[in-house]
This record gives C-alpha cells, structure tokens and sequence, in this order.
C-alpha cells in the first residue's frame, strides 16, 4: 500500500471539497437516473391485478379486464403463458406460498385454482379447481403459511384448500369490501376495505372482526409491512396514503401525501422501509415509510392511469401495470447500476451515497436531489392543490384569531382524516 | 274423623313472595351486536398483546445502522475432501480388485499426512532419528517447491530482450562447461562431441533455418520495407550456419593430416591459427584479429575447436566488456544531466528570487516617493541601512496606527444596529418649525434597538472583520437547524468531520461508508417470522431486556488471501 499523511495540515479544505463532490454526486445521480427498463406488452385489455411469484423472481401474473391471465418472464421481458380465466374483469389474482399453483376470482362469481406450471403438450390449459359462489368476489388472498385463502365481496370469507364452501365468513355491517389482504408476519390477521369508507381487521383464529377504522374517504387497498408486524399503509380516495399502527387506529403514523389524484395500489419493498403506490394520476410515487412524501416519482406519457403496482421481492424492480394494457418495469432505485460492481466502482458509489446524506440539507444540493420534472398535468394540479390548501389555512388562522382563544382547538393533520374509530 | 280445617292460603302466597323478592331477576341476554362488541374487543386487547412483542425487534431494526438481507443467508460450506473420500466405498467388482490389491501392499488410498510404510519406519527410528528425517524431508519439500516456484515464475517471461540475453549467456555456459570438460575428461568430452555432431547431423538434414518456411516467406514479403524483418531473417540463416558449424577435435596424432582435410570439407568458419607452422605456409604470421588468448597455450590439440569457441567468447567478451561500457557511459551521462540540470535550477532559483525582491522594493519605494513628492531621494537597491532610511523619510508623514483605528471606529458605528426614529412633532402637543417634541415624547417614540452582539474582532486591535453578510455564501449555506438534529454544534460537527478516504484511513473510510441497506442480487427477502429473531422480548419484561440481535451471529466466510500484486 501507498504510505500516506494523514496529517490534516497536508489536507485543508475538507469541507468544501467534500460538499463540491457531494453537489457532483448529486447532479450525476440525476444524469443517470434513467428507471425506465421495459414495458411488457400483450394484453388486449387494461391490467386490473398482479400477483409475484413466490419463488421466482422473474415471474409475474397480470389479470386483465377482459378475464385474460398471462404469465410473464422478466428476463426474456415475454408472456410466457396465456389462460383465459374468466368472463369479464379478473378481480383479484394470488400466488400461493410454494409457487405450485395460484388463485384467480372474476366477475363471473368463481374462484378458480391454476396451476403455475404450463400445460404438457396436448393437455388444455384447465383449473385444478373452480368455486361457484352466488355473489361476486371482488379480491382475493392467500395466507402465507397455511393452506387457506380469503376472500372478499359482501363479506370475508375464509375459505380451507380442499373445501367448497368458507369455513367462515366475517362480517361486519353491510358494506361491499374491495380488498383483503393477509399479514405476512402474525399471519392470523387480515385487514379489508370496504366501500364505507372504512377498514376492518379481522383475527382468523377467533374468527371474529377485531376493529373498525372509518376515514373521511374510501381506501382502495391496503398492504402490511414485511418487516414490521402491526404497521399497515392504506392507500385511499383522498389522493393520500395512510400507515397505521394496528394497536392505535385513531390516528395514523404518518399521512404521506404528493399524489394529485385517487390511490390506487399500494405494496410494499420487502426490506420495510419504503413503499410504492399506484395512482390515478399516471404516475407511481415511492415513499419512505417515516416520511411524509415522495422520494421518487415514474411517469411516461404512454402510461395512463396506473392500476396495480408490485415491488419485486429482491428490492430492486418495481412493476406497475395501467389502464392500457402495458406492463411497465422500472427500477427502484432510478440512478442505480445493475450487475456486478467491481470492488472500487461499489466503494465510490457508498462514498458518494454518504456524501449526499450528510450534506442534504444545504439548499443547492436538495435543489438538485429534489428536482423532478412531471408531467405538465401533475405540475399544474400540484400547483392548484397547493392554492387551495393554503387558502384553507389562512381561513383557519383567521378564523381561529378572530375568535375566542381556545374556542378553535387545534387539530393535528393526522387525525383530521378519521373520522372514528368503532370497537 | 276430624273436620278438614282449611289452611291458610295466605301462607303459601306470603312464601312465594319472600322467595321472590330473594331471588334477584335473570339479566337480559346481551343483543348480538353488544355480544359481538364484547367479543371484538376482548380479541381486539389479546391481538394488540401478540403482536405487541414485535415491539422490540421492530425498533431495533429502525434504529440499526446496517440491515443485510435476506436475514437467513445460508453459506454453502465446502466439504473437506478427507470426509468426502473417506465417505466413498467401493462398490464395483473392479474397485474392490484394485482396493484389495493396494491393502496388500499397505499402499495409501486416501492421501493422509504419512504412508503406511512411511508411519512403519517412523515407529523402527528413534525419536530423534525419527525428528532428524521429518526435518529432512521437510527441507527436501520446501526446496523443491522453492525450484517449482521459480521455474513456474520463469516460464512466464515474454520480454525478448531477456530471452536473448539468456540465449547469449546459456550459449557461452555450455561452451565453458564444454571446455571444462575437455580438461577434466576426455572422454565425456568426446560423449559431447558426439551429441554436437548429432546436432549438426539433423540441422543439415532438416533444412530447418533456411529461409523456406512459411514464417521466412512472409518474412520476405516484408523484408523489403521493415528493418526488423530483414534483421529477423538474417537471424535465422545465422542460426543455421551457427549448427552446422563443424566441431573439430584435433587428436595429436592425426593432427597435421587431418586438418586440412577438414578445412577443405566443411569450408566454414576459417579459423586462423596463430603461428600454425608446417599445415599451411601462407597462413604463417600474426592474425588480424585479437587473439591474444591464455588459452592459446594449452597446445595444438586444442587448436581447432577452441579457436572458434575463443573467437566467439573474445567477440562476447568484447561485446560485453562494449555493453559495460555503453552501460557505463549512459550512466554517467545521466549523472552529469542530472548534476547540470540541478546546479542550474539552483542558480535560477537564486538568481529569480532575488530580481524579483529587489524590483519589488524598488517599485514601492518609487511609487511612494513619487506620491509624497519626496525629492531628491536616491535609491540604490544594494545595501540595507540606506534602504530603511529611505523607508523611513518616504512615510515620515504617515501615522499607520491612528488611521486604522479610526477606520475601524467607523466600521464598528456603521455595523450597530440604528435606533428606529418614529417620532412626529404634533399629535398630543404643539409643533411647529422651531418647536422640538418633548423629551417624554422622544423617549416613548425613538424605539432602541437589542444590542448587537459582540464583534469577532473585539480583542483584536489591528484587525477588522467584517459582520456583514455576505449573499453569495448563503445561497449555499445552510439557514435552519434541520429537523433530526437538536443543536447547531451536533450539526456543524456533522458536517465538519470529512468522511473521504483523503483524511481517513482506509478502514475508517469504510466503516464510514457502509450503505444502510445491503441486498443479494437474485435473493428473495422473505417477510420477518419469528424463527429469524432468536429470542422473542416478552410484552412483560420489554423494556428491561437489551438490544435482540436481529441478524444471527454467523461465523465469517472464509476470507480469501489478496494476491499480493508483484511490484
């Protein structure tokens, strides 16, 4: 090795020159932010569903509205597999936890089993196994260790493998429930959202809801974070996203808001720290969980309004897949480089990632970091949104300064958006 | 028989009633929904409990400075190949044969430390014995290897100018070797002749170096333009000359009559002999050549065959006594540069410092004394003494400290805060020109600033500093304490400490830069289950507990040794 002085007499101006390559590293992360990867084509429809391959990453199924499943392969970036599923919409797909086989339900009121293999030659491309229901299921999930799936429309049921009909069905009111999801870690729970603007949790061993959130408007979906067992984010009608704690639904942790138009979808990174959320804007945001807004934000003219987003379990892709009919791939970290990094390539890549969390905070440098061009659309409702709630909050503090001190409490943000909580 | 004397019914009546009244009344059944309530909401606290005992891990994982995923990371040990072999078994009738046959000669069929037959006579010899003979076995080991190493490492030798060189010296080697066995023992000597005329043998009959081949061909076609290619072929006809070179052993009894004949038949190489009487006349008398040889003297017999080994090893001898003093000569060459070129950056150097100074002080002392007027002033730049007395009559009239003073006065007024005037004559009394507003007045409407803070250059009285601040330097800077940060010291220092490998060592650079997030490419991160994290915290005992371990302990993978790169 070289011998070397640390001597810092020898080596002055550290702080300039570190923030000179931390603005260098910044402009260059934006120069290669390139995300985009591929898109896959093939459906003769808008794409209503995902589901990940358990076992492989580079498979992915995609229910379209015209009842088309196809199965792609990432890495070829072809369909590898077409079934006709149902008539009408696929509402809801799932794969189940070994990867053998996976769900499908449609508007034509049936849950049917596939399996993930294809067809040998001469076999037809059939289901292991159809449910006939008598009313529509509209999502669909399977839990993550046991041979059970649940299912939703006009109430949870939670159905066994080898049965026809539920082992039992959860209800609570009267409501059309559009999503149900199951917690990877404590995996008894479940957690729905109806059209009542509501979302319930539901404990499968005792069988019985458990409670019930109302907000001021509907949530689409819901998923729960891998990586921390009572922490779920709801994506909902009010352009914003909400992450609850399970133990303290009267206000959530974090309201995350930059979306411009309804929430979609919402999944997220397997690691738990961040996630992705669909929108009916065209864009797809991601979100740190602790943060209040986006630290990314994709955007194609061609894509119209994302549907279903899913962040592929290696941490390194998402795929959203819109209104007409393309799957889209994009990587995660828009800047990064893939493959195999040499030792010193790795190494100057850590320095710089550090260099821009330490200076962070000076102006020029969040300029730059910050700086995402949107389409014309998003950029003038940002804009118009941003008007009208401060128009709004003048009118509070004019309100609240011109009336009896004390009369006006104060309200957080968080809790402005429940409406109450039922037990 | 008696009449029926009729009871009191009042009697029954009063004891219902008090049992009655005892007996409190059954509860109302709860309505399903207030029993469903119930039942929610006992679930409801038990379900919070359960996964209250995330609590801890889910904490500590925000908090972690590194996560590595996927958390299970499973090594793929290998295997020691003495298991595996030891594990195999033969099988086939073929393996059990030639298993038998190497039982009975105790011959090793895994490959251990010591042999069978080695381990039987380590048990015949002594201790020391047995000591002495592993040490010399070692020694024999660490030899060999050593030679295999070295050869290894010479094989990988492109560079042609060493490969010439060593086919000079190996050359002149073997004609030492050669010569050395001539005197010690003819008869391997002749062995040797025999194999050089072997040599020679297969090189005329193979017409290996003459230019025909494919390589000499292409060679030709290149010949005409490139030097190196000529110089090539050339080597090449050299080299076949070189070999089919006759080597002549003069036998002193056949001597006089063989050598000419010799001379006739092969027609090569035209040895002169130095004073070689009686075979040829005409060749009598000193050779041009340098020939003065000590080995000249060992006889006649020698004659022929060293005459072309002496001439070559004079050519070589020459060449290389040349070589070393080319070699020699560039040296000092280089170092007579190198002393040139160093005494005169030296005299430079002295030579420009001092113009330079001295135009300097010229120039100032000019300029002054053109601006004071000073008349008459001589300067000569030689000499000190005059020099500071010029200095001193030029500034005579020059008070340095009192003007600095007064400009700092100036600056330190300039730079406090004014007092805000918001007085208006009227309002509350009379005004008018000539009329003042009343002291009270003043006092209430002249609003006086919060005093400023103390100036850096306080205790410094020949210095001023600036407090303005300076536009171009905030844009960049930093005006609010960010929000993780508690303290403008904890930020500063932050943003103080260089993280770069210019002011840190290199193990230090990394610890510093580690991500915070490390994945394995083509790995799927499962979601957290109660099997990664070892010991689960109680909701109970929480907060006692220290810090879980969410990543498992695993042993290091074994760590490759750099290849340390030959310098």
């Amino acid at each position: 090795a070289v011998p070397r002085n640390y001597d810092p007499a020898l080596h002055p101006f550290e702080v300039p020159r570190e923030y000179t390559r931390a603005l260098n590293a910044t402009k260059l992360e934006r120069v290669f932010a390139k995300p985009f990867l591929s898109s896959l084509d093939g459906h003769r429809d808008g794409v209503n569903c995902m589901a990940k391959h358990p076992k492989s990453l580079s498979t992915v199924l995609s229910g379209a509205c015209d009842g088309e499943v196809k199965i792609w392969n990432l890495t070829k970036r072809q369909c590898v597999r077409t079934i006709q599923a149902h008539e009408g919409f696929v509402r809801g797909m799932c794969a189940r936890f070994c990867g053998t086989s996976f769900f499908t339900v449609g508007d034509d009121k049936t849950v049917k089993q596939w399996k993930m293999e294809s067809p040998e030659y001469g076999e037809e491309e059939e289901p292991i196994h159809t449910i006939l229901g008598k009313t529509v299921y509209t999502g669909i999930d399977h839990h993550w260790k046991e041979a059970v799936f649940a299912t939703c429309g006009h109430q949870v049921d939670i159905w066994d493998e080898q049965r026809t009909s539920p082992m039992c069905s959860l209800t609570w009111g009267f409501d059309s429930i559009s999503s149900v999801k199951f917690n990877p870690i404590e995996t008894y729970l479940l957690g729905s959202c109806a059209s009542d603007r509501n979302i319930v949790l539901y404990d499968m061993r005792k069988s019985t809801p458990l409670k019930k959130v109302i907000l001021n408007m509907r949530t689409n979906t819901l998923c729960w974070n891998p990586m921390e067992a009572f922490v779920f984010t709801a994506a909902n009608e009010d352009y914003n996203l909400y992450t609850f704690d399970m133990r303290f639904l009267e206000s959530p942790m974090t309201v995350h808001m930059d979306h411009v138009s309804a929430v979609l979808d919402v999944d997220y990174s397997p690691t738990g720290k961040e996630f992705v959320s669909a929108s009916f804007d065209k864009s797809v945001r991601i979100f740190p969980v602790d943060k209040g807004h986006s630290r990314e934000v994709y955007h194609t003219k061609r894509m119209q309004h994302v549907i279903t987003v899913k962040w592929t379990s290696d941490n390194k892709y998402i795929l959203c897949g819109s209104d007409e009919m393309n799957i889209r791939l994009w990587k995660a970290n828009a800047s990064e480089k893939l493959g195999v990094l040499a030792p010193r390539e790795k190494a100057a890549m850590n320095y710089n990632q550090k260099l821009k969390e330490k200076f962070q905070y000076h102006p020029q440098i969040r300029r730059i970091a910050q700086h995402r061009h949107l389409p014309k659309s998003i950029f003038c409702q940002i804009k118009e949104q941003r008007i009208m709630r401060e128009a709004r909050r003048r009118k509070e503090l004019n309100r609240r300064k011109h009336s009896k001190p004390g009369s006006m409490p104060f309200v957080s943000e968080r809790k402005k958006h429940i409406v109450a909580v039922v037990k | 028989m008696q009449p029926i004397r009729p009871k009191s019914a009042l009697s029954t009546v009063k004891k219902e009633l008090t049992k009655v009244k005892q007996k409190k009344a059954v509860e109302l059944p709860l309505s399903k929904e207030e029993a469903e309530r119930v039942v929610r909401e006992a679930a409801y606290v038990r379900t919070s409990k359960d996964v209250g005992k995330w609590q801890q891990v889910v904490l500590q994982n925000r908090r972690a400075e590194q996560l590595v995923f996927p958390l299970k990371q499973e090594i793929a040990t290998v295997v020691p190949l003495e298991q595996v072999v030891s594990t195999w078994k033969a099988r086939t009738p073929l393996e059990q044969e030639i298993f038998g046959l190497l039982h009975k000669t105790q011959q090793p069929i895994t490959d251990p430390l010591l042999t069978p037959e080695e381990t039987a006579s380590l048990q015949a010899m002594s201790l020391e014995e047995a000591r002495q003979r592993r040490a010399e076995l070692q020694k024999a080991r660490v030899v060999q290897s050593y030679y295999e190493a070295k050869a290894r490492r010479e094989k990988k030798i492109k560079s042609k100018k060493y490969h010439r060189v060593l086919k000079k010296s190996k050359r002149r080697k073997a004609l030492k070797e050669f010569e050395q066995l001539h005197k010690t023992d003819p008869e391997a000597a002749l062995a040797r002749l025999e194999e050089l005329e072997q040599l020679r043998m297969q090189e005329r009959m193979s017409l290996k170096h003459q230019n025909k081949g494919k390589w000499a061909r292409s060679r030709a076609i290149m010949a005409k333009y490139d030097l190196e290619a000529r110089k090539a072929m050339q080597e090449q006809l050299a080299r076949n000359k070189e070999l089919t070179q006759k080597v002549r052993v003069e036998l002193p009894e056949e001597e006089p009559s063989d050598v000419p004949e010799e001379d006739l038949t092969s027609g090569t190489v035209p040895a002169i002999p130095a004073g070689a009487s009686g075979a040829n006349p005409w060749m009598l008398g000193k050779p041009s050549g340098p020939t003065e040889e000590p080995k000249a003297q060992e006889g006649l017999e020698n004659v022929a065959v060293p005459d072309a080994v002496e001439s070559k090893e004079e050519m070589e001898e020459d060449e290389e006594e040349e070589e070393l003093s080319e070699e020699e000569a560039l040296l000092q060459d280089f170092a007579q540069k190198r002393h040139v070129r160093q005494q005169q950056a030296r005299s430079l150097e002295e030579q420009g410092g001092e113009l330079t100074a001295r135009e300097c002080v010229s120039g100032v002392l000019q300029g002054w004394a053109k601006a004071r007027g000073v008349v008459g002033a001589v300067f000569c730049p030689e000499g000190g003494i005059d020099q500071r007395g010029v200095i001193t009559e030029a500034f005579a009239g020059d008070d340095v400290v009192a003007d600095f003073s007064r400009e700092k006065r100036k600056a330190e007024e300039a730079a406090k805060p004014q007092p805000v005037n918001l007085v208006l004559p009227g309002w509350g009394e009379w005004g008018g020109t000539g009329l003042k507003p009343s002291a009270r007045k003043i006092k209430r409407f002249l609003l006086k600033p919060p005093p400023a803070p103390p100036r850096k250059d306080q205790h410094l009285p020949h210095v001023i500093m600036s407090e303005r601040r300076n536009i171009h330097a905030a844009a960049h800077q930093v005006s609010e304490l960010p929000f993780p940060f508690e303290k403008h010291q904890q930020f500063e220092q932050s943003i103080r400490t260089p993280v770069g490998a210019t002011w840190n060592t290199q193990r230090a650079f990394q610890k510093l830069t580690t991500p915070r997030i490390i994945t394995r490419a083509g790995h799927i991160i499962q979601p957290l289950s109660a099997e990664d994290v070892p010991d689960m915290a109680t909701p109970a005992g929480a907060g006692a507990k220290p810090a879980l371990e969410i990543v498992p302990q695993r042993p290091e993978p074994p760590c490759r040794r750099r290849r340390r790169r030959a310098r």
